[in-house]
Order: structure tokens, then sequence, then C-alpha cells
């Protein structure tokens, strides 16, 4: 199939009803969670997991991954307006964004957010129509022994990029994978870590825990700081830029989409990290840097565009090779399973109604986040009125409720909970959730690959090590484990993620 | 006592826990690795990882002066220890009084008792809250939520 039929198919499949329709409530959730603080991505993912279960695979992608994207819309309107973001994505958006507002350019500083995010959005769409092809042929060649070695690579990455320590995230990560063992031994059939509970046979559902680490902590360390804010901006004029605003915006929408893209595709790299690098790179590119920080318009452009590519762009992992890069991606491909559907490279070949139709959907939830976040803006503004106190009690019934309707069983209200206090304790010292999210996805795939590969060497770890392409993923691995440890490259790592934390 | 080293410790505890029982499952052979073999692989992880963060607490200028109170200090933690208690309470209660009154009960202590909100709004929007997601699940997704022993919602 040629890409022109594929494409034709995926958006015969977007433009059934169902998936228009799912596609809508998908970026209606994501602008509203983006616009609320206090509940990010990947906890309202999880939360509304288990509506997915009743309706189609394909259906079901298409509205998970709106919220997604949907949300990185909407977390550049709380920026700009109340200069307290909306997502952690867009946390430099509020830099120069909330400085425009203040100036009384709210109008532009959202306008432009919104054409930055579709220009650069759609932009990754194709790149990801383009890049999934190749990279799927060249996962065909992939054995269980090539499996390992790239979730290996994978894990290790998203561990380099992680904000903080990266021993706290390897640490992390292990325990992710330990909590993704639990239930019965697939091979053998042995129950695993189940304190002979038979509920726990199945293991843990990723509803729970990730509602719990995501959602709940959220909630938790929110009401802790009792949250207060207030629209600066009540009222906005004039969304589209004139001419001089597009024409300082264009050069750093289109570094910021390159940016976005090269970032989103690794592990880890996601939406925070490219819209800090663009930040900085447009700072150190442009001729009047002084004016960054007191409203230059390209320091929304160029945020705003990185982090929507690289919302985009972190599907083509999942979609092709079946390896989430992120926590996001992880509760996707969580999706997939629950549906009975393997992700991995021959997910392209054997549903291919749900790989072109997801990405054509893409296309068609980008344009209805520009007609919801430019003419409804004033919504949106009401919306950030409503105060935290009547919101978190709701969010938090929509998750117990959430949790309790995927098996009926009270258990997952508790490990729900007990989650959510680990992960406060979490967030308190500094452990980032998204290794152990993403490990506990992996976990299965990781375990049955070790074994396969192990199996078939009779023993022998050298199969990791004869095979070119396992060796390079492993090399770089242990290049990137060791280059951590070298003081100079540490303090470099240090430096850019304290350099990330100074510009804000 | 330095927070991060008692925190440390305890992951060194969770870390040895989960070898521990790795151990008991069974490691298998290198041709057969059993249901032990990645899981005593992931907790030896944990356990090295939580040495070196202990020995960070030594070595790094931010970590060795990490204490418990700085974490919580300018915060409303009792709020937070309230809120885990009432969720608890919460899931408790639904198997006695049903889906729909503990779930009200719960909005309604929340909002007028931690959030002070006025009884009004303490009242009617979780009422309209609960009702509205209730009808959701029960009519449209057809999901069995527990009624409670009184066997009426």
């Amino acid at each position: 199939m040629d890409l022109i039929d594929s494409i034709t198919l995926g958006f015969s499949v977007a433009f059934q009803w169902q998936n228009l329709f799912f596609c809508f409530v998908g970026v209606l959730i994501g602008t509203l969670i983006g616009v609320l603080p206090g509940l990010g991505p990947v906890g309202a993912m999880a939360i509304l997991l288990p509506i997915t279960y009743g309706i189609s695979p394909v259906t079901a992608i298409v509205l998970l991954a709106g919220i997604y994207y949907g949300s990185q819309y909407g977390g550049s309107t709380t920026s700009i307006l109340v200069g307290i973001p909306g997502e952690a994505s867009s946390v430099v958006t509020a830099l120069d964004g909330h400085q425009m507002a203040l100036q009384g350019r709210a109008g532009p500083a959202l306008g432009i957010a919104a054409f930055s995010s579709f220009i650069a959005g759609t932009a990754a769409i194709v790149g990801l129509m383009v890049m999934a092809g190749p990279l799927v042929k060249f996962a065909l060649k992939f054995g269980p022994a090539e499996y390992f070695s790239l979730m290996v690579l994978g894990l290790i990455i998203l561990t380099y990029l992680a904000q903080k320590s990266m021993v706290k995230a390897l640490l992390m990560a292990s325990f992710g994978v330990v909590l993704g063992l639990i239930g019965l031994d697939s091979i053998t059939g042995m129950p695993r870590f189940t304190a002979d509970m038979p509920e726990l046979m199945d293991g843990i559902g990723i509803a729970p825990l990730a509602m719990g680490l995501f959602g709940v902590s959220e909630i938790v360390l929110n009401i802790e700081r009792q949250i207060k804010r207030s629209v600066v901006v009540k009222r906005v004029k004039n969304l589209l830029p004139n001419l001089q605003d597009w024409k300082d915006s264009a050069a750093p929408m289109a570094r910021g989409t390159a940016i976005g893209y090269l970032v989103g595709i690794l592990p880890g790299g996601g939406t925070v990290l490219s819209s800090f690098l663009s930040y900085g790179i447009e700072k150190r590119f442009s001729k009047e840097p002084e004016k960054f920080g007191k409203g230059a318009i390209a320091g929304v452009a160029g945020p705003e565009a990185s982090n929507n590519a690289a919302a985009q762009a972190g599907f083509i992992p999942l979609l092709s090779l079946g390896i989430p890069a992120s926590a996001v991606m992880g509760i996707l491909l969580g999706a997939l399973m629950i549906h009975g559907i393997q992700p991995g490279p021959l997910l392209m070949k054997n549903e291919p109604e749900l790989f072109w139709g997801v990405i054509a959907s893409m296309y068609i939830g980008n344009i209805m986040l520009l007609v919801l976040n430019l003419p409804m803006i004033g919504l949106w503004v009401r919306l950030l009125m409503v105060p935290y106190s009547v919101l978190f009690p709701i969010i938090l019934f929509v998750a117990l409720t959430g949790a309790f309707v995927v098996n009926g069983s009270i258990l997952d209200l508790y490990l729900m909970l007990g989650f959510g206090v680990l992960g406060y304790f979490m967030r308190k010292f500094d452990y980032e959730p998204a290794p152990l999210i993403l490990a506990f996805v992996l976990a299965p795939i990781l375990e049955i690959s070790l074994r396969q590969s192990l199996i078939i060497s009779g023993g022998d770890i050298s199969i990791f090590f004869v095979r070119p392409i396992s060796l390079t993923l492993l090399v770089i691995s242990a290049l990137l484990l060791l280059s951590a440890l070298i003081p100079s490259v540490r303090s470099k790592r240090e430096k850019i993620v304290a350099q990330a934390e100074e510009d804000v | 006592m330095n927070a991060e080293r008692v925190v440390s410790v305890l992951w060194l505890i969770v870390g040895g826990a989960v070898m521990h029982t790795s151990y008991g499952l069974g490691l298998g052979s290198g041709g057969e690795p059993g249901s032990g073999f990645l899981p005593i692989i992931a907790g030896g992880f944990i356990c090295a990882m939580a040495i070196v963060i202990y020995l960070q607490t030594y070595t790094d200028k931010e970590m060795a002066k990490s204490r418990f109170s700085d974490h919580w200090s300018g915060t409303h933690w009792s709020r937070t220890i309230i809120l885990v208690l009432l969720t608890l309470a919460f899931v408790w209660l639904i198997e006695i009084l049903g889906y729909f009154v503990t779930s009200i009960l719960l909005l309604v202590v929340i909002m007028k008792f931690l959030e002070k909100l006025d009884w009004f709004k303490s009242i009617v929007i979780p009422i309209i809250t609960v009702t509205l997601t209730y009808l959701l699940f029960t009519s449209m997704l057809d999901t069995n939520m527990p009624r409670g022993v009184i066997g009426l919602w």
C-alpha cells in the first residue's frame, strides 16, 4: 500500500462519525485539563482510560491521543493569561506570553501560540508519516535480543534526560520493572509478589497505578500549597497577530518545530525539555536577547511550536516500534494492550486502519483545536475563574469512579490511593514518576524478550553482543551510563537542567 | 536526621525484600531463566541505586542538608492528611452505604469542611456531579456500581 492509499484509508477512518466525535471530545478534554493547572495529561488520560474500554480500539486511541496534544494547546492559555503554567511544557510560555498579556497584547500572544502549535503539530504529523514507514521496515529485522537492547536503551535515555537525579530515575525504573512483573508469570504460571491475593494474579492495572502516581498525588500536593490564581486578563481582543508579529515568529517557529520533532522522538525527551531548549536557543540566536522575559513574541512562538511538534513526534517510537517514549505513550501502549492489540512494527501492517486512522485524526484534531482555542477563548477564560476548591474534589471523585469501574474492584481503589500517597512522597524527594510508569509498562515485554533471547541462545548472553543492532544499542546505553559518571559531563547535564530552571 | 538518607535506607529495604522474594521464586538456569530472574536483577538495581543515594548524602552539598521539616515547611500538610483519610473512609464506606450516597458525602465534606465553601455550593455541586456520573456509568456504560447494604442506589 503506498503512502497516498494509506492516507486515504486513514482519513476514511478518521471521518467516521464516532471517531470524529471522540476526537472532538479528546481535544476538548485536553484543552480543558491544559487550561486548568493541577492535573496533567497523564493523570487525565489515566482517569479516562476505563471509559475507553467500551469503544473500539481506533476510537479509544483517537480519544486518548486527542487529550494529549490538546493539553499542549490549552496549557499555553493559562500560561499567558494567568502567568502560571497550565502544563509543565508551557512553563516557558509564561515568561514572555504573560508579559505580553500584561502589556495589553494577550490576543496576539494567544494567537501566535495557537498558530505555532497548529503549524508545528501539522508539520510533525507529516514527519511522522514519512519516518514511520522506513523505521518499521528496519524494526522488522528485530529479534527478541534487539528488542531487549532497544528497551534497555530507551530506559537509559529516559533516565539520562531525567530532570532531577539520574540515580533516582534509575531506581524508579527498576522499581517500575518490579511492579510490572507482579502477577502470574506468563511462562511458568507461577504467581509473583501477589501476597496470596487472588485479585493480584493478573497484576496491577495501569489505571490505578497511573491515576495514583499522576492524578491523586498531584491533587494532594496542590491542596497542600493552596493554589491561588488570579486571571489578570479578563477580556481578550485582536487574536490575529500582525505582520510584524509573524515576521518575528516565523524563524523561531521553524526552529522550534525542528527541535521539538527531534527531541520528541527520544525517550524521555518530550515536550518539557524541547520547549526549554527552544527558548534557550531563541534567546541565544536573537539580536535582542534583552527583550526575552519582557514580552518577546519569539519566546512564545518557538517553545509553543516545539512542545507541539514533540507531542506529535512522540508517537513515532510507539506506533513504529511499540516502544513508548514517555509516560503518556506508556498509557497509550497500555490502552492498546487492553484492547488486545500488540504494538510493534507489525502494527502498521496488521492494523492499518488503526495506524493511519489515528494519524489522520491528528490532522483533524489540530484543526479542531485551532477553532476551540481561538474563537472560544472567552469560555476558557471563564473556566479559569472556577476556584480550585470546587475543581479538585470533582477531579478526585472522577478518579475514584474511574479506578473502580475498570474491574469493579475495591482493591483497585486502595491501590490507587496507596500509589497516590507514594507519588506524593516521591515528588517531595524528587523521585520522578515517569521512569517508573514507563518501566512498568515495558516490564512484561522486556522480560519476554530477555527470556526468549536466552532460550534461543541456550543461555549464552553473548547473543546480545554478537548481533550488530543489539550490540550498537547496548554500546550506546553503556556510553550514556558511563558518561553520566564522568564529572565534566555530569556537571554539564546538571547545568542544562539548572539552566532550564534558571530561565524560568 | 537526614531525610534523603532515611529514604535511601527505605529503598534499600524494598530492594532487599524484592531480591529475597525473587530468589525464592527460582532463578532458573541460563538457558531457561526462571520466574525470579528479572525481578532479582531489578531488585539488585534498586539496592545499588539506594546505596549510591545514601553515599551521595555525604558528598552532595544539597542532599547533605536535607531535613524532613524543610520539605513540609510553609505547607498546609494537615489538609493532605485529612484528604487522604477522607478518601480512605470513602473506599471503606462504599460497600456499606453504596456508591451514590458515599460519593455525595465525600464531596460535601470536602467542600464544606475542608474548603469552607457555603452550604448551597457544598450541596448542589456534589448532587449534580454525582448524579450525572452515576447516570453515565449505570445507564450509558452499563456498569454496576456498589449499592451498599441498604441496596437503594
